[in-house]
């Protein structure tokens, strides 16, 4: 039972350490998780990134190419057609780019703010781009007076109309480029933040955990040790009632003076067989023994009796149960191997052990006995009391005789 | 025994799974995301302005307030109290330092005498840049504190208000005259030369055109008169005499020789006035200039500069004294103050239309000058810009990245035909501009 308990007790203490195995792998599967979706949230971020600021790069480098054109076409070098070609195409380049720029969504919100300044600066300078683009070609296919002081002004409209919108274009796309580096830093910093929180907060969850089951395993395992040792002393205790109650029942049952089983003995032990078995039973009283005590002393007479009973139990132990069913009266049930004869015999050898002389205190004293004996045919008696009766009776019998000699119970 | 170490054993192996995954999980990845944001982030930028109470420095601190948004950046702004305080100016620097300050972008109201404390401010390792003005980067003593200037080449704006006043003065005797909004300062003096070098380079050249003109007519008359005496022999002696005229008429003496406020060739702006000489304008340098060489008399169309002290009621004092006692048939200002004065005495003569107002800059007010007619048109900046610009380039030279050292921001001529153009509601207010065309700007 104790190593039963044992047993149990050390199997939960190793439960404890599973259910921290199974929170870590837990713990480290979310943790995965949250990783591949932050790889996948920071790749996403990369991706739109990266497509915005080649956009972004790209339709500043036309815009760059754009103004270098224009300035050249100012300083009136190079083919003029070529310039205005050139321009063109870069200004539907431009266009393109940035309205795939404004498609993507999610774009930072101050990054998008710049961006739509220096679409705002862009399309004012293409429009008057285009606008004087028309009236050059007309003044040079002309070459009037009005056409050449269109021409000669060229240097003029262009820096007070063109130059202030060429420039702010040019300003405002780096400002929206570097806007939009910074933000892609910052959405990225922001993502690894979050990376941090979550995994930071796995991390505190895993190590409470660790404790608390620590903790916990701790405690139980003392639990079960204080179980294990109140345990232990109820079956102390519970050993000690045992034998306590054995012992109470051999006092109830043992006629303490003597040694020998008492009258609820006898009850106990033949008192089922009265209905259906047969034996030989007797009864001995030592004739005249309350003298004894008055005279010599109860002490005296408890030593008498149980030097009786030592000797009764020695010599007859064997061939029949003894008992002491009243003060100096015993009792013999012989066993079934006995024969009725061979009970005879044994009834007039005990009656003459306890005749015997006894040496008390270096007194010797000797006392006769009457004795009844009664071979017990099933049935013959309800219960004890009624076979006791009888062989009392016919021991008082023996007793009114003078006592000192045998007296069969007879049969019904 | 054995069991008591395995338990011991099954502890360890637990804490250390747990502590490991712990220094895995908290360790792994860039050491601090706060490590990717560039060394400006959060820096304190001190912004000084150059007057209070202008709309033009509104707008520059509207321009540096979303730079420092969209850059996070700790922007201070300042302004002086007028265009005249320098001592205010020297505080605030002296303030900038004080607060820490990564950067200050001002806007020095005297070319020199900053320079001491932008010199202190340098030194300390704090980038210095400037706006709208700038201090005299050719004085002797100046090292190079100054990182960058943002602003509008001053200059053009008075070459360009030279190329609108030149279309008012039909005749020799048509004056303009000049209000400056101060005497001291570098803005004023810049603007000032500017359009008094472009527009007599103009007037000489087309007082020489016109004379052209006058000679070609003069020899054609000459040449039937002659023919008509003659009997129509032969041609004229003299048939050049046109292109003669045409390459000696014009004016050769350059700038006038009348010394003092007026004429003369603008000192300080290098070679001015006259024709373009084709190509992109020179800004600063060499801009037109007078005709070369030659005669010693040309036209002088500037009859007088004065200066208002940035005050309404002066200016409008001055415009009044002009319009009563003069011919000026255009009046040139050069800050948004004296626009405003001259406008109220224009109203005051009842001159709309007969005289022509060209000013600098542009408030409320001049706007609606321009739509009544009494303003002819103003020369604009692009003070949102300067303002954006002038933050943004202080990160960038925190963040230790190349700047240019100088951005012209560019300027441009406003008047009632062209107000309503995006153009120019984009250099008179981008913000508003955008935030108008695109409902999702904040």
């Amino acid at each position: 039972m104790a190593s039963l308990k044992k047993k149990q007790g050390s199997s939960y203490k190793g439960g404890g350490f599973v259910i921290a195995a199974v929170a870590l792998f837990l713990v480290l599967t979310i943790n995965s998780l949250m990783l591949l979706i932050t790889y996948q949230k920071t790749s996403s971020i990369f991706t739109t990134t990266s497509k915005e600021m080649n956009l972004i790069n790209s339709a500043n480098g036309q815009l760059v190419a754009a103004n270098t054109e224009v300035l050249e076409i100012v300083a009136g070098i190079g083919n003029m057609d070529g310039h205005i070609n050139a321009i063109t195409a870069m200004f539907e380049g431009i266009r393109e780019k940035l309205d795939n720029y404004e498609k993507i969504e999610g774009h930072d919100e101050m990054a998008l703010r710049r961006f739509r300044y220096a679409r705002a600066f862009i399309e004012a300078y293409d429009e008057k781009l285009l606008t004087y683009q028309i009236r050059l070609n007309a003044s040079r296919n002309s070459r009037d007076e009005e056409a050449d002081k269109f021409l000669a002004q060229i240097p003029y409209i262009y820096q007070e109309e063109i130059a202030p919108l060429q420039l702010n274009a040019s300003e405002m796309m780096v400002a929206s480029i570097s806007i939009g580096a910074a933000s892609a830093n910052k959405r990225t910093a922001e993502s690894i933040r979050f990376v941090y929180f979550i995994v930071s907060i796995l991390a505190v969850v895993l190590v409470l955990g660790e404790i608390a089951i620590l903790l916990v395993a701790r405690y139980t395992r003392r639990s079960i040790d204080e179980i294990d040792r109140k345990n232990a002393q109820f079956a102390e205790a519970s050993s000690k009632l045992m034998r306590s109650r054995e012992k109470m029942e051999d006092i109830s049952t043992l006629n303490i003076l003597t040694g020998l089983k008492n009258r609820y003995a006898l009850e106990q032990d033949i008192g089922s067989r009265l209905a259906d078995s047969q034996f030989n039973i007797a009864v001995f009283d030592l004739d005249g023994f309350r003298q004894i005590n008055d005279m010599y002393g109860y002490d005296f007479g408890d030593e008498y009796l149980s030097q009786i009973a030592e000797r009764l139990r020695n010599e007859f132990g064997a061939f029949c149960d003894l008992y002491n069913i009243a003060g100096n009266e015993f009792c013999a049930v012989f066993n079934r191997e006995v024969s009725d004869t061979q009970a005879i015999h044994y009834v007039e050898g005990i009656c003459n052990a306890m005749a015997s002389p006894y040496t008390i205190f270096n007194l010797t004293v000797q006392l006769t006995v009457s004795a009844s004996t009664y071979h017990y045919v099933a049935g013959d008696c309800l219960n004890l009391n009624s076979l006791l009766v009888k062989m009392d009776g016919a021991l008082r019998y023996v007793k009114r005789q003078g006592g000192g000699r045998i007296q069969e119970v007879m049969n019904i | 025994m054995e069991t008591v170490r395995r338990k011991h054993l099954n502890r360890l192996f637990a804490g250390v799974i747990a502590l490991s995954s712990v220094c895995v999980m908290t360790g792994c990845g860039p050491r601090n995301a706060a490590s990717q944001r560039p060394a400006a982030y959060g820096a304190k930028i001190v912004v000084i302005g150059a007057a209070s109470g202008e709309q033009f420095w509104d707008s520059v601190q509207n321009g540096t307030k979303e730079a420092a948004e969209e850059f996070g950046y700790e922007v201070i702004y300042r302004n002086a109290k007028s265009n005249n305080d320098i001592d205010g100016q020297i505080q605030l620097v002296h303030e900038a330092i004080d607060l820490g300050a990564k950067a200050i972008v001002i806007a020095p109201n005297d070319p020199i005498k900053l320079d001491e404390v932008l010199q202190e401010a340098a030194d300390k390792g704090i980038v210095v840049g400037t706006i709208d003005t700038n201090v005299d980067t050719e004085n002797e003593n100046y090292n190079g504190f100054v990182t960058y200037h943002i602003g509008s080449a001053n200059a053009s704006g008075g070459q360009i208000a030279a190329r609108q006043a030149i279309n008012f003065l039909q005749s020799a005797t048509d004056k303009a005259a000049i209000i400056g909004h101060s005497e001291a300062s570098v803005t004023a003096q810049q603007s000032v030369n500017a359009f008094r070098g472009q527009l007599t380079g103009l007037a000489n050249q087309q007082a020489a055109l016109a004379a052209a003109e006058a000679a070609k007519k003069a020899a054609a008359e000459a040449a039937a008169k002659a023919q008509q005496e003659n009997g129509g022999e032969g041609a004229p002696a003299g048939t050049n005499g046109p292109n003669d005229a045409q390459q000696g008429g014009a004016p050769q003496g350059g700038a006038p020789q009348d010394a003092g406020q007026e004429g003369g060739a603008p000192q300080g702006e290098g070679q001015q006035g006259g024709a373009p000489q084709g190509g992109a304008p020179q800004g600063e340098g060499q801009q037109g200039g007078a005709p070369q060489g030659g005669a010693q008399e040309g036209v002088n169309p500037v009859l007088t500069v004065l200066y208002c002290n940035d005050d309404i009621d002066i200016a409008k004092a001055q415009a009044l004294e002009l319009l009563e006692n003069s011919n000026v048939k255009v009046i040139y200002t050069t800050s948004a103050h004296a626009t405003r004065g001259v406008c109220e005495a224009v109203d005051e003569m009842e001159m709309t239309g007969k005289v022509a107002v060209i000013g600098f800059n542009a408030d409320d007010s001049e706007m609606n000058y321009i739509k009544s007619g009494t303003l002819t048109g103003t020369i604009i900046q692009n003070p949102y810009n300067i303002g954006y610009l002038g933050v943004f380039y202080a990160g960038r030279c925190i963040n230790n990245e190349r700047v240019s050292a100088n951005v012209d921001t560019g300027i441009t001529y406003v008047n009632k035909n062209n107000l309503k153009n995006a153009e120019i509601q984009l250099m008179l207010d981008p913000s508003g501009y955008v935030k108008e065309h695109w409902k999702d700007v904040k």
